[in-house]
């Protein structure tokens, strides 16, 4: 027995020694992204000085899974080989303007947006995430860089232009949304919906779209195109009700990193890089979509 | 089986299988149910001319019969089923769990088996640190007399909090916890080291009961022997008392390293690209369960060894142990 014991404990530290530097497993040295549609990413002579976390290195945090964002619906299946998204490709400019190569890791959604990501071990994190007055009082926010009303998915030919013919439709929302916040409890007033559904996940209420079991899907806007983009012209999404949520880049609070990145994405948004960006990705500019106004009561 | 007692031989026969027993196997599955109601026919009708003893041998294949017409039955109903759920809706429940395009993607495999490799580590270093561990909370839960009482306490204490903790709580207060307040020492570990201590912390707190539970049953009397031929109490337990415990918490022990295995997958939620992550991951992509399914299966063949290895074991100890009864 004892023998095997300590045969059992050479063999783990064999393993303990050869797995020293596994993080790297989690991390995953990119290329450059592919220049987007739109994009003028001629890099300026001299880079700016970002003062990364790591040296030569722009230390990325996200949260996976974030399709269209970090990899491609339908194609990634590995997220130590994602090469395209819109964030990604973003993070891989950010990185081109700083003169330094773009490595990202993974985190949980909710301790980023709680601020508990060591300030000092990430430069920047890109995941999607709502700007709100709460979160940024433990993280500093960047400006918006992405719109995300809410969109309305439903099957091609459904004819919505007014509020009134989305209270006809039975709608399907995500639970824990802000959709459902919105028109499943009527916050702020008006916002009610007569008929809704509630889905536990995404992939079910579009399936439960398909099927025919409800005639739309309300929730973030550019989440509505890519499945319309998806669906080969089968869905569409008609119009969106503003809500004016934006998604802003998270740096650790106070540590300066905002000053230091705002010029960089102002950039981006004002020569039409961003928007080329989630026009490639999500095959359509969610600006484009019309806005469905909501009586107020 | 002796004829002194009870009713006519006749008689008992007739009870070897029922004719309605037998009809009813024949309807469960006839395949084999119908071999078993014509020998119960036969049974039944050999019994009424006397002939006792062919009749025993026709009762005995009948009842044989219907516990095929059962056993065959119930296997053959199961995979028709899950054929049938497979095929059903237009294949929407194989397209959800076992969609093809996913299941015949090497790059799939290979991000599932990355991910797997943390998980494995994990637990390997997790089981080695939990085996001594948890040995010394049960040897201190047990130490004698009233000066250790306050360490006693401290060890029971931390039992309790362990056992009573979800192991998904204590990877969160560990893994985002430590790391957010900058504990001395603790502060700068990876996610991976956060995970295999969350994890060796919940199952030390198991396994020092299945220690303790192993010294305890060791008959008192060793101690006494052992005392009596001059051995401290640390000599004692060390050379003793331990060696037979822990031999014999050999599956119990195991038992609870497999729970541990499992337990491996809620280390994604504090950032590990782990095997449910991954899956998570692919999931999104391809809007299919069949990365899931994967993963479940490099569960399996990750925990089959394990038991079978333990069944073995117990099969061994019961012939060493008992082998003369």
């Amino acid at each position: 027995m004892k023998k095997r014991a300590y045969a059992v404990l050479a063999v783990a530290g064999v393993i303990l020694i050869s797995s020293c530097g596994s993080d790297a497993a989690k991390t995953s040295p990119s290329t450059p992204g592919t220049t987007p549609a739109g994009g003028t990413t001629a890099t300026p002579a001299a880079p700016i000085d970002c003062k990364p976390v790591t040296a030569g290195t722009l230390s990325v945090v996200t949260s996976l899974p974030g399709p269209n964002f970090w990899g491609t619906t339908q194609q990634e299946v590995d997220p130590d080989k994602i090469k395209s998204g819109i964030e990604f490709d973003l993070a891989n400019l950010i990185a081109a303007k700083c003169g330094l190569k773009m490595s990202f890791r993974n985190e949980s959604f909710d301790a980023l947006v709680a601020g508990q990501i060591k300030p000092d071990s990430y430069d920047i994190s890109l995941s999607q995430v709502t700007i709100t007055v709460d979160r940024a009082k433990v993280v500093d926010f960047s400006l918006g860089y992405f719109k995300s009303d809410q969109g309305l998915l439903v099957k091609k030919g459904t004819v919505v232009k007014t509020f009134a013919d989305v209270k006809k439709l039975t709608i399907g929302v995500q639970a824990s949304t802000t959709a459902e916040t919105y028109f499943t409890s009527g916050t702020p007033a008006g916002w009610k919906l007569d008929k809704t559904k509630v889905f536990p996940d995404l992939a079910s209420a579009y399936a439960s779209l398909n099927a025919g079991q409800v005639d739309g899907i309300i929730i973030d806007t550019p989440i509505n195109l890519g499945q319309a983009s998806q669906s080969g012209g089968k869905l569409e999404v008609v119009g969106q009700f503003k809500t004016g949520e934006e998604y802003g880049a998270i740096y650790g609070l106070g540590n300066g990193k905002k000053a230091i990145f705002a010029p960089i994405l102002q950039g981006f948004l004002d020569d039409g890089t961003i928007n080329g960006l989630i026009a490639k990705y999500l095959g359509g500019d969610p600006s484009t979509v019309p806005f469905i106004d909501v009586p107020s009561s | 089986m002796s004829a002194l007692t009870g009713p006519p031989a006749a008689k008992r026969v007739g009870r070897v299988l029922t004719y309605r027993r037998a009809a009813l196997a024949s309807l469960f599955f006839p395949p084999a149910g119908i071999p078993a109601l014509v020998f119960s026919l036969r049974a039944t009708r050999l019994a009424a001319q006397g002939e006792i003893e062919p009749a025993r041998e026709q009762g005995e294949k009948a009842r044989d019969w219907a516990w095929y017409s059962v056993g065959v039955g119930l296997t053959v109903y199961a995979v028709a089923f899950m054929a049938w759920l497979l095929t059903t809706n237009g294949g929407s429940v194989r397209k959800a769990y076992l969609a093809w395009s996913v299941l015949s993607d090497g790059g799939a495999w290979h991000s599932l088996l990355k991910g797997f490799w943390i998980n494995v580590q994990v637990f390997l270093f997790a089981e080695v640190i939990v085996l001594v561990w948890a040995l010394v909370v049960a040897v201190v839960r047990l130490l004698p007399g009233p000066a250790c009482r306050p360490i006693r306490f401290l060890a029971t204490v931390y039992v309790d909090m362990f056992r009573a903790f979800p192991a998904i709580l204590v990877v969160y207060l560990v893994g985002l916890g430590l790391a957010q307040a900058d504990v001395p020492f603790l502060g700068g570990l990876s996610d991976v080291q956060y995970a295999i201590l969350a994890l060796s912390l919940t199952y030390g707190a198991y396994v020092s009961e299945v220690y303790r539970a192993g010294i305890e049953s060791i008959h008192w009397s060793q101690v006494a022997a052992a005392r009596s031929l001059g051995l401290t109490y640390s000599q004692t337990m060390r050379h003793v008392i331990v060696p037979q415990a822990v031999r014999r918490v050999i599956p119990p022990l195991l038992n609870d390293f497999i729970g541990l295995q499992k337990d491996t997958a809620i280390i994604g939620v504090i950032g590990p690209l782990e095997i449910i992550s991954r899956a998570r991951f692919i999931n999104n992509s391809k809007g299919t369960l069949a990365a899931y399914s994967m993963a479940a299966l490099l569960f399996l063949l990750a925990t089959l060894p394990f038991t079978r290895y333990l069944e073995w074991l117990q099969r061994r100890r019961q012939s060493r142990t008992e082998g003369g009864r």
